[in-house]
């Protein structure tokens, strides 16, 4: 089948199901048929509306940027063009990464509708990986600084990195390969000279893997790797369990401060009903921003203000620390680390800026993480882990 | 009884630096372009663009610390600052809140009551807004141009007591960032910006008074007016037992006046907290001994020098190192040949009247000046006719002191004997003033020279005259 054909068949039957399936908002039919011309090594992906694309419309899935067509590509985009990738669509989000939407999981709905696309997401809390769960897909979030964050309308920048989804092991090897590497426009991020594509097969009776134990619907997890031939020992992580507190605070003070800039002036919705400046500001905001994003931000600015500051926010920095901590410690003796697919231990992740992948595997799926900058052992050790688990069905 | 009264100050001062590029984009550094030309997503703030810091600002921020005897931080971070201002495309400014480049140092300034030793609490960086500008017809319009400019602000401790002192802060600071070119430092171009805090209390005691911030104070001149006039308010009302209030005030130029722009209790609550899309600062030591190795000779140097070299006075050397242009024009003038004391008071009397020293712009060469001091020295013209001129130079910069002198026939009268026959006629026509003279009145001669001098057109030789006529009237 020719090229061409191939990518209209795509729009053909995102255009016939993205009512049912609610992946798209926004499908980029006429740009992808542009982008084909005069391109060797065509390849479809969609990015989250979270993900800056020039000339796109980019909405974070709100009112408040129901128009706005950024004049310049996220660094991911850029590569990612470069490349040879073909954009489909932008996927519907969380309003700004966390507040209401028809579907959370919009970028995942796509991946999984159409053949061998490959999702960029920004992935709040981790939740990217409850969403590839749900969809039997693969999601890669690598160590922060790995993917530049320029023009990742993050709701909570030192938490939220871009993610990918994919249903191969090669999709996600292929979009690491680009992606990743030093970007002089965000300071945060990493060179890297890692060949994400020739990953080495492992043995994996010799590797030193932990997993905590909490899988409520998987009871013999030691025993179950043990017959996949991989010696596991379980561990607990100290503080855990104010992940989700820490999380909430810190990412709420930063979407407060992030949500600043939609005042109405510069750009994004502007309300017609005012008379003076505070009402431009505050009719524009509580016109063009959505409950949950306000009560958001009301809790942002809240941890943030004077006196509350040092009791919530400073608090929940420390509890940051340790839990990095604790985490690297126990990754100390265990190059992996395994756990259930869940809010807590992906939040975790966030928290300490640490790689995770996410295997879609019975009801709660396999969380894998391990050493910051690991990731290429992570995605050897996840990607043997993933074919026994296809072999052993 | 009056009671006697301090007023007690510090000042933040930002200045702008001297950078190629914004502090956080590569977009130009430039005052004075097309409105929204030097912009970029990163500076308008447009969702998902994220600010990388420029290391020179770093740099410049170290320099000026390192000049001014500042401690210099290891790490540092940046903060957010937020508040709503349509001038602020963020909605925050990033600024640093707890861990400053640079803190604890000081400069000594040399007023009429000689030296002083002002204590510099810290020094942050952080980024410029944008400029509103209100058009009539069309409302309020945004030039983010200004928005991402790097500056520093520079806190004192409150060790300054009088506008004097103030001042004379302000002028060595200017000197110091402009001679290790950290910045233009030009007020008038709102490169260096000062706020005063000031209150006051009775000599003596140790408890501070009410604090009030005064912004917008745009030349030297405000600065001493609103100080003036802030300092008799707080003194009448403390006097008259009424209550002061904590607020920030702005001053007028129209009325002189300042007044009340909003009070503590409006104060906005900023929420600081760490830019999460910023990595910490880290200075090395070795980068600190870098720059400290390559800092120019820096005005108090300089000031040394002039004293011990040329003989100046503290209160002139510190008029010359006021900036570096001064500085490097009164040195060029003494290469010529010139004589330093004599360069140095024609700067201060007649230089600084035609331009003033912190935008000074001198349309006159050092060796056309040293031409003029020396027509001086050896008597062909006198002090009145070098101030002319000066003047015509600086109105045509193609004449040369010897056509002026030829052209408007400045030549000074050192002739005994005509400058005797002119006198003799004067002393005829002003019998009333010399009368009062022999009488005792010494004042009364400064008419009958003034006689002289337009008789002249200004010519005769001064001193001369003086002893011609003292010599004629006994």
């Amino acid at each position: 089948m020719n090229i061409k054909q191939r990518y209209l068949d795509y729009f053909s039957n995102i255009e016939k199901e993205n009512e049912k399936i609610k992946a798209y908002k926004t499908i980029t039919k006429t740009e992808a048929l542009e982008a084909l011309e005069n391109n060797d090594n065509p390849f479809p992906v969609v990015f989250a509306d979270l993900i800056s694309t020039k000339g796109i419309k980019t909405t974070a899935n709100s009112k408040m940027l129901e128009n706005y067509i950024p004049p310049f590509d996220a660094t991911v985009v850029e590569r990612v063009k470069q490349a040879g990738g073909v954009i489909l669509g932008k996927t519907i989000t969380d309003e700004f990464g966390i507040g209401e939407t028809e579907n959370s999981f919009g970028t995942c709905a796509a991946v999984a509708h159409s053949k061998n696309i490959t999702g960029f997401s920004g992935g709040h809390k981790g939740l990217i990986h409850s969403g590839a769960q749900k969809n039997g897909l693969f999601a890669y979030t690598p160590t922060f600084g790995l993917i530049s964050r320029y023009g990742l309308i993050s709701p909570a920048s030192s938490l939220d990195g871009i993610g990918i989804l994919a249903k191969s092991f090669a999709n996600i090897q292929n979009a690491m390969a680009i992606v990743t590497g030093k970007d002089e426009k965000d300071s945060a991020s990493h060179s890297s000279d890692v060949d994400f594509l020739n990953l080495e097969d492992i043995d994996l009776s010799e590797q030193k893997v932990a997993y905590i134990n909490k899988f409520e619907h998987f009871a013999d997890v030691g025993e179950f790797f043990e017959k996949l031939n991989i010696p596991i020992d379980e561990v607990a992580i100290q503080g855990l369990a104010y992940a989700l507190p820490a999380h909430e605070i810190i990412s709420a003070g930063e979407f407060a401060t992030n949500m600043e800039k939609f005042d109405g002036i510069g750009f994004g919705h502007r309300s017609e009903d005012y008379s003076n400046i505070e009402e431009l500001y505050k009719n524009s905001r509580t016109e063009g921003l959505g409950l949950a994003v306000q009560q958001k931000i009301m809790f942002g600015n809240f941890v943030l203000s004077e006196g509350k500051y040092e009791e919530y926010y400073v608090q929940a920095l420390k509890a940051r620390t340790m839990i990095k901590e604790n985490l690297e410690k126990v990754l100390e003796n265990y190059e992996f680390l395994i756990a259930p697919i869940n809010v807590q231990y992906t939040a975790g992740l966030s928290l300490a800026g640490l790689p995770g992948i996410s295997i879609p595997f019975g009801i709660e799926g396999l969380l894998i993480t391990t050493r910051a900058f690991n990731d290429k052992r992570l995605l050897e050790f996840s990607k043997k882990i993933a074919s026994q688990l296809a072999g052993d069905k | 009884m009056t009671k006697n009264y301090e007023t007690v100050m510090g000042l933040e001062v930002h200045v702008e630096l001297k950078t190629k590029t914004k502090i956080f984009c590569s977009c130009a550094n430039k005052f004075g372009d097309k409105p929204n030309t030097n912009t970029c997503p990163v500076c308008l703030g447009l969702p998902g663009a994220i600010p990388v810091l420029n290391e020179k600002v770093i740099d410049l921020a170290v320099t000026a610390g390192l000049a001014t005897n500042c401690e210099i931080s290891r790490v540092g971070k940046q903060d957010r600052k937020n508040y709503f201002y349509p001038d602020l495309a963020k909605g925050y400014q990033i600024s640093q809140d707890d861990h400053p480049i640079c803190h604890d140092g000081y400069l000594d300034i040399e007023t009429s009551h000689g030296k002083k030793r002002i204590r510099i609490h810290r020094m942050h960086i952080e980024e410029d807004a944008g400029k509103l500008i209100h058009e009539e017809g069309l409302g309020s319009l945004v030039d983010n141009n200004r928005a991402g400019t790097p500056l520093i602000e520079i806190v004192s401790e409150p060790d300054l007591r009088s506008a004097e002192e103030v001042l004379a802060y302000l002028q060595k600071l200017r000197a110091i960032l402009t001679y290790t070119n950290v910045s233009d430092a030009k007020m008038n171009e709102g490169s260096f910006r000062c706020d005063v805090n000031l209150s006051i209390r009775e000599v003596g005691k140790e408890k501070f008074g009410t604090r009030v911030e005064m912004k917008n104070l745009n030349s030297f001149q405000s600065i001493q007016r609103a100080i003036e006039y802030e300092t008799t308010r707080h003194i009448k009302a403390v006097e008259s037992g009424e209550e002061l209030i904590q607020e920030t005030r702005g001053y007028s130029q129209d009325t002189r006046k300042t007044y009340s722009m909003r009070s503590k209790e409006d104060a906005a609550d900023y929420r600081f907290m760490p830019d999460p899309d910023l990595m910490p600062i880290i200075i090395t030591d070795e980068k600190i001994e870098e720059i400290r190795e390559n800092l120019p000779e820096l005005p108090d140097a300089r000031k040394a020098r002039y004293t011990e070299e040329y003989g100046l006075s503290n209160y002139d050397a510190e008029q010359l190192i006021s900036s570096i242009e001064v500085a490097t024009f009164f040195e060029k003038t003494v290469e010529n040949g010139a004589d330093p004391k004599a360069v140095a008071n024609l700067i201060i009397t007649e230089i600084f009247r035609l331009s003033s020293p912190e935008d000074f712009k001198v349309n006159i060469s050092p060796a056309a000046f040293a031409e003029i001091i020396e027509f001086v020295d050896n008597g062909r013209i006198n002090l009145g006719s070098a101030k002319k001129i000066i003047e015509i130079i600086f109105e045509d910069p193609e004449k040369t002191p010897e056509s002026i002198v030829i052209e408007e026939d400045l030549e000074q009268i050192n002739d005994r004997t005509v400058l005797s026959q002119i006198i003799d006629e004067v002393i005829l026509s002003s019998q009333k003033a010399v009368n009062e003279y022999k009488s005792g009145k010494e004042k009364a001669l400064q008419a009958v020279i003034g006689q002289v001098m337009g008789k002249t057109k200004g010519k005769a030789n001064p001193q001369l005259t003086i002893d011609i006529l003292k010599e004629k009237l006994g």
